[in-house]
């Protein structure tokens, strides 16, 4: 076993990993954040998507041991990057709700958070970064469409002209 | 303890080159190297990986870093693609790097994997290499005996083989800063533009003689057509010091077709991975030109 201390969602945390276990194993199952999916726990699907030190990485392949002294954001801390009403969501939540962008939703926490870094790293996007940006999120129900306009509506009302 | 211990995977993080040795020096075969895990870890989600001791040498600083050195750039072996891709010295002095690095993967897997792991890795499907070929980069292989530099096209030996020693580490590429003439592209072919292994790639470097349709210095790398990244010497020679015209192309980009032995696999057949060469070889000069 070993000892690794990090941040996830701001917070501290401090958890014995076994030195194959996964970021995904270890925010999944020792801290119960079960907001981030394992699709094809291979890197491919982009459903366990979550930013490590503020880079999107697939939680899946990045080993649990790395993590020592890095900072970690899930889907569940997505909604605090946002500085809004105590409880409110992330523009970007709320853009997939109004837009109806969920069909199954197992894609959506990666498919948010890829998009969230988007938003801020580039608040107005053209359509080829855009696509760019969320080429490694799969939506097996392909509802792509709608996504691409959540995001593009969420940066609207984030203040770029997307 | 007792003889029915398990064989268990062990992790080591390194801070230094002297820690990867002595890591790798104490734990012989059982030791394997992790840089951003992107290719090891997959193996470990299969179970396909025996127990090791995963010795990791990200945060090595000889390892980090992209700088201008008389003609040449010298990148750290544990560059992530996305910084490559952010580099503004990479964008001025080698920018087919750049070319290739944004084909790689999805922006979740250039944010982990590294330059050199690609390389160490091995594999003829790998599209961080091809540039690095044909470019005349070298590779720095350090170990406790010392440094030596191998030419990249040198480098891999067959599918995961390579002229890698025990106790030696990739820790830096040498990269030939490109002239003003220089042109080139990386080319790719996959069932889809991002997340997906080439089932051929072909890059092209050559100086453009100015105000003519001739290039000389010519190299061409082709990816996922042999047991590993190669050269096209052939095709070099058929390309290089005559004028390029649209109605000859076909017919001299066809040289690349002795230069690789292709084989048939999930990805493709060998026979349309020759096709595919010489049509990614053909447009891409198409576009140069």
């Amino acid at each position: 076993m070993i000892l690794v201390s990090f941040e996830v969602n701001g917070t501290a945390v401090r958890v014995e990993v076994e030195p194959q276990d996964t970021l995904l194993d270890v925010l999944r199952q020792s801290l119960g954040l079960l907001g981030s999916k394992e699709g094809c726990a291979e890197g491919e699907c982009g459903a366990c998507t979550v930013l490590l030190d503020g880079l999107p990485v697939t939680a899946c392949l990045v080993l649990a041991a790395k993590v020592e002294g890095c900072s970690v954001t899930t889907i569940e801390g997505v909604a605090s990057m946002w500085k809004g009403e105590e409880g409110a969501l992330h523009p970007v939540q709320e853009a997939f709700i109004d837009v109806g962008a969920v069909q199954c939703g197992y894609c959506i926490p990666g498919m948010i958070v890829s998009a969230v870094s988007l938003l801020e790293r580039d608040p107005s996007p053209d359509e080829k970064t855009l696509r760019q940006a969320l080429a490694g999120n799969f939506c097996r129900c392909t509802g792509y469409n709608k996504i691409f306009e959540a995001v593009r509506r969420a940066a609207n009302r984030m203040g770029g002209d997307l | 303890m007792t003889a029915q211990t398990p064989t268990r995977f062990g992790y080591l993080r390194c801070s230094s080159l002297e820690d990867v040795f002595k890591a790798v020096a104490d734990h012989g075969e059982r030791a394997r190297i992790v840089a951003g895990g992107t290719d090891l870890v997959v193996g470990l989600q299969g179970r396909r990986l025996d127990p090791c001791m995963l010795v990791d040498l990200v945060r090595v600083p000889e390892l980090h870093g992209i700088e201008k050195a008389d003609d040449c750039l010298r990148i750290g072996a544990a560059t992530t693609y996305s910084q490559l891709l952010e580099s503004d010295l990479v964008s001025a002095h080698a920018p087919l790097l750049q070319q290739a690095a944004v084909e790689v993967g999805s922006v979740q897997i250039r944010n982990l994997g590294t330059l050199g792991g690609n390389l160490a890795n091995a594999s003829p499907a790998a599209d961080g290499v091809p540039p690095l070929v044909a470019l005349g980069a070298e590779v720095e292989l350090v170990s406790r005996n010392g440094t030596r530099r191998v030419l990249c096209e040198n480098f891999a030996t067959g599918p995961g083989q390579s002229v890698l020693e025990a106790g030696e580490i990739v820790v830096a590429f040498l990269v030939p800063v490109c002239h003003e003439h220089d042109e080139g592209f990386f080319s790719k072919l996959g069932p889809r533009d991002q997340q997906a292994i080439s089932i051929v790639s072909v890059t092209f470097s050559g100086r453009r003689v100015a105000g003519t349709r001739r290039y000389e210095s010519v190299r061409i790398a082709c990816g996922s057509v042999a047991p590993t990244v190669v050269r096209a010497f052939r095709a070099e020679e058929a390309l290089s010091g005559i004028e390029l015209e649209p109605e000859t192309l076909f017919r001299s980009s066809r040289a690349i077709l002795a230069d690789i032995s292709p084989i048939d696999d999930v990805r493709g057949s060998a026979e349309y991975r020759r096709d595919q060469a010489v049509g990614l070889l053909r447009s891409g000069l198409e576009a140069l030109l």
